[in-house]
């Protein structure tokens, strides 16, 4: 889950729980302490740990930075799950088997409550961690010598024997340490594996250039000439994915080709330059965002969430129908969104599939099936994009309007709404879809839709016009879109007996087989 | 969206045009741009002006409201005709990249039995035909008055393909006219198969088929015999295909004329009113 905040954090593990007692996200056992903290302080000596002294299960609970963390450990909380767990008077240790090939090493210092995992994760602790102390508080996890990860990892933690003066000192009372922080660990050492912190800095690095490089344009102004040469772009691209934030890079590729491209582009990239700088300065700051809204950031700069990942967190089951489709050429590749709405919680998701030079892109969910289906979401403030996970029944394919099924459509100023909160949410998002019931309409050249409470403008050059025109016939009709910074663009006209797919397709001589 | 902010906002892209080196970025609004800028003061023109810039933007895209409501286009005349059933309209994309030798009977099928074009299929099929007035004049026909309408809000939907004298236009297609295929090549040796009981059309293909006498050579001409077969011989002739060894060396072809005669008679069963 693996975003760069999380690593940063992760670094930072042992002195941000002592630094940042109101962290939310690294919430120390606070509510119910730690027995080691508790039996420490009633003997007013330096705290000596025993291996008899096992957490509650209550404990590990109040250690989980959100309740879905609980949900998505209790799973991993079994012991066929775990191999060569372990643990002795200050730590416990085990290797768990998850989606990916390596089984991740996780152990966890219960004297100084600190985390270390080799998973992915961004969330401290991770649910590996916390699956971990609850096999411990259950009493199964065997005593025993930690394996060298664990005590190589143990070995560069700062001895707790040696801050113990200082908690002594800080001590709360017996009745009060629940409430309390633990006292502060001593310094930080590096990890010395270091692999993602070393990403971390890089990014930064990227962050950093980027961000001068955008004061550069402002300073010279959007009329220099060099904006008009691709190199210009393609190298600051080039650097950006060498700086491992590849997300960007697209972006900024994404604008080579909008200058020039249309009598307001000036304003177009000016505002795309907008959103960069604010990605960058995010980028640098995540640790200080609040989770959903650092995992946005993390994902959107680049940071890769493996599906593994992904897929153990907690489902999301409805039935979905199939609203929309969009093929886009990103650089390289060609991009399919595929936009889900559920049928019960009315909730929107997105699957992606891509497709390189030659390859197929997903066909698996036509436009206007409803396929009941757990969901798994990548995480994010918005949280829009999803993997599909077991299906449930086979896929219905009954065409009809989606108000058949209780999905609403939206007046234009609802969609509209709608639009403008996701923005807050995640202000550099590029699309989100709406279905609402509205005519196209025409003012002067450009296409609306409109209705009673408003009209929003179609993007200019959308391909699917014609035949929403000819699907409308000049009359309100329910429709998917897809918001972008420069209009609507129409995906489905969902008519009584059918739906009509509107979308952008891809270019069928790029890929093999166009679906 | 306020003018206060859409006048900043024009003010921001003149300075970023000319470049913060020659023009100094305006002062922003009263208000949360204001207050952002007072809270993370930025210590040059250029950073400032790309806070700004961000946050404007954000605010622009954000605060999207609804233009006034605008009058609908006037509907095209009613047409009473059925439409075409879902289905068909996956038929024609199959068709037309597949076994395009099926498009003109599709087209005139929807004629002949009286239905109308969905309205997803009037504009790719009238910009398909664009530069061949006949067939422009058949999807005109199926698409009915929508057709005519699409073409008066997008002219490229019209012919471009110059009438000669007697072309038929789209009032021209009845239903009797639809019932006539355009003729197609055949072979005189297979012509008899035109009109043959089904059983024996299916069962001189298969033979043939089976003992390597049609061969890829003989394609196109079995092509156009099976567009053109009876109707009613159509199941009779898939099966019948089918059926052949696939250790002869012709079952390549056998599976393509299986599949074309699977194909018609689909499209010749989905279209017929119910």
């Amino acid at each position: 889950m693996c975003s760069i905040g999380g690593f940063w954090q992760r670094g930072a593990t042992q002195f941000t729980i002592a630094h940042s007692p109101g962290s939310a996200r690294f919430r120390s056992p606070r509510r119910v302490a730690p027995p080691e903290y508790r039996g420490t302080v009633s003997d007013g000596a330096t705290p000596t740990p025993t291996p008899t002294t096992v957490w509650q299960v209550e404990q590990v609970l109040a250690l989980a930075p959100k309740p879905s963390s609980i949900t998505a450990a209790q799973p991993l909380a079994v012991p066929t799950r775990w191999a060569a767990t372990g643990c002795d008077g200050r730590a416990l240790w085990g290797r768990c088997t998850g989606g990916s090939a390596e089984p991740y090493e996780c152990v966890v210092d219960h004297i100084g409550v600190a985390f270390r995992c080799s998973c992915p994760s961004r969330i401290l602790p991770c649910k590996h961690a916390l699956a971990l102390l609850l096999l411990w508080a259950r009493g199964q996890v065997p005593s025993g010598e930690p394996p060298g990860f664990a005590a190589t990892w143990l070995a560069n933690r700062p001895d707790p024997q040696a801050k113990a003066p200082a908690q002594v000192a800080t001590a709360p009372a017996p009745d009060t340490a629940s409430h309390k922080e633990p006292a502060p660990a001593a310094v930080p050492e590096r990890d010395p594996t270091a692999t993602r912190d070393d990403r971390v800095a890089r990014m930064a690095a990227g962050l950093g250039e980027l961000d001068r490089w955008l004061e550069d344009r402002v300073r010279t102004g959007l009329g220099d000439p060099a904006l008009a040469q691709y190199a210009t772009w393609d190298g600051l691209a080039a650097r950006l994915v060498d700086a491992q934030v590849g997300g960007l890079a697209n972006r900024v590729r994404r604008l080579a080709g909008m200058v020039g491209a249309h009598p307001d582009w000036h304003q177009h990239v000016l505002a795309e330059l907008g959103a960069l700088h604010l990605l960058a300065t995010a980028g640098r700051q995540l640790g200080s965002l609040p989770p959903g809204l650092a995992d946005s950031v993390a994902a959107t700069i680049g940071w890769q969430v493996r599906q593994a990942d992904v897929l153990a967190g907690v489902p999301h089951t409805d039935h979905w129908a199939v609203m929309g489709r969009s093929d886009t050429r990103e650089d390289r590749i060609e991009v399919r969104r595929i936009w889900l709405r559920g049928i019960n919680s009315g909730a929107w998701a997105m699957a992606l599939s891509f497709a390189a030079y030659g390859q197929s892109l997903d066909a698996t969910l036509p436009v206007g099936s409803v396929v009941h289906a757990d969901l798994f979401r990548y995480p994010g403030a918005l949280g829009l994009r999803v993997l599909l996970g077991p299906r449930h029944a086979d896929s219905l394919f009954d065409g009809g309007d989606p108000a058949a099924h209780g999905v609403l459509a939206s007046s234009v100023a609802e969609a509209c709404a709608q639009v403008g909160a996701a923005i807050a949410a995640e202000p550099w998002i590029e699309r989100y879809p709406v279905c609402v019931l509205a005519a196209p309409a025409r003012r002067g050249t450009r296409w609306l839709l409109t209705d009673a409470t408003g009209s929003v403008p179609l993007a200019d050059g959308v391909v699917g016009i014609g035949a929403l025109l000819a699907c409308s016939g000049g009359q309100p009709l329910v429709i998917t879109a897809e918001w972008t910074p420069y209009g609507l663009v129409p995906l489905t006209a969902h008519l009584a007996d059918r739906v009509v797919d509107v979308g952008p397709n891809a270019d069928p001589s790029f890929l093999s087989a166009s679906a | 969206m306020s003018n206060v902010v859409d006048d900043y906002w024009k003010q921001m892209v003149t300075v970023a045009l000319l470049g913060t080196d020659r023009r100094e970025p305006p002062t922003p609004p009263s208000g949360g741009l204001a207050d952002l800028a007072a809270d993370d003061p930025q210590p040059s023109p250029s950073q400032r002006l790309l806070q700004q810039v961000a946050a404007t933007a954000v605010v622009r895209r954000a605060g999207l409201l609804p233009g006034a409501p605008i009058a609908t286009v006037a509907p095209p005349a009613a047409d009473p005709r059925p439409i075409t059933p879902p289905l068909a309209s996956a038929t024609w994309r199959r068709i037309i990249t597949d076994w395009p030798v099926l498009e003109d009977e599709w087209v005139l099928t929807v004629v002949r039995v009286g239905r109308r074009l969905a309205p997803e299929l009037v504009s790719p099929l009238l910009a398909r035909h664009r530069t061949d007035v006949t067939r422009h004049a058949r999807a005109l026909a199926a698409a009915g008055p929508l057709g005519s309408w699409m073409i008066d809000w997008s002219p490229r939907l019209a012919c471009t393909a110059k009438k000669a004298a007697g072309s038929p236009s789209a009032v021209d297609y009845t239903v009797e006219m639809a019932a006539e295929l355009p003729a197609l090549p055949i072979v005189p040796e297979l012509e008899a198969l035109l009109l043959a009981k089904p059983a024996d059309a299916a069962r001189t293909l298969a033979s043939g088929l089976a003992n390597a006498q049609f061969t890829t050579a003989h394609r196109a001409v079995l092509v156009n015999l099976l567009a053109r077969m009876s109707p009613a011989s159509l199941p009779a002739v898939a099966k019948a295909i089918d059926r052949v060894d696939p250790s002869s060396p012709s079952i390549g072809l056998a599976f393509a004329l299986a599949d074309l005669a699977h194909l018609r008679h689909h499209m010749l069963t989905e279209l017929e009113l119910a």
